[in-house]
């Protein structure tokens, strides 16, 4: 049997859940989840500030810009991640952007055929959460196929 | 794909966090082409024989394939 005797040192949840990954791996996984955070604080920050009547003219579009402009250091510290991973994450990785790609594609395409039928109206806004979920659910399955 | 990593890797008393630190991979790919459950890249297969100085062929049977 054998051990993985890499050192958990401390009680840090994030090292005990990656300490199968190298630390390449585990800094750019890190940096992307900062950035993620970042946008989605902004993205809640700017609806939340967009509802406001006395935002001039030039305010509503800094506010939209701010959120976009995190979204893309987060894009790009995915695909830095992505590039410099271990070869066996990179594939848990696409299997993950598979699974997501294609639920948010079915949703996408799909529900207006139930929403004719008579099911209720779909906000758009849900299918990049369902992308995100079934991206997660993807990386998962593949991680514990592979264990 | 079957190899005798693991072997390998016990007779110099490595734990796969050591071999993986020298591979510079994850612990979980060790695990996973020990297992046979995933193929090494062939620039992975080939540092893996030269880490343990020998050939990809005494290492891989390429006639049994992991998906």
């Amino acid at each position: 049997m054998d051990i993985d005797d890499t050192p958990t040192t401390g009680p840090h949840r994030w090292f005990r859940l990656t300490r199968c990954h190298t630390p390449t791996d585990r800094r750019n996984q890190g940096l992307f989840m900062v950035w993620s955070l970042a946008w989605a604080l902004a993205y809640v920050a700017a609806t939340w500030v967009s509802q406001g009547s006395a935002l001039g003219a030039v305010t509503p579009w800094l506010v939209a810009a701010l959120p976009a402009v995190l979204s893309v250091a987060a894009l790009v510290a995915y695909l830095r991640f992505v590039q410099q991973a271990d070869e066996l994450v990179r594939r848990i990785q696409l299997e993950g952007l598979a699974v997501g790609f294609g639920a948010g594609t079915l949703l996408v395409v799909g529900y207006p055929l139930f929403a004719a039928a008579g099911a209720p109206p779909l906000d758009i806004t849900v299918a990049p959460a369902v992308m995100v979920l079934a991206w997660t659910a993807g990386q998962v399955i593949a991680s514990a196929r592979y264990r | 794909m079957k190899s005798c990593l693991r072997e390998l890797r016990a007779e110099r008393s490595w734990s796969q966090a050591k071999l993986a630190e020298h591979l510079e991979v994850s612990r979980q790919t060790v695990n996973a082409i020990e297992t046979g459950k995933y193929d090494p890249s062939l620039t992975l297969a080939f540092r893996i024989a030269h880490l343990f100085e020998t050939t990809l062929e005494q290492i891989f049977d390429p006639h049994d394939h992991a998906t």
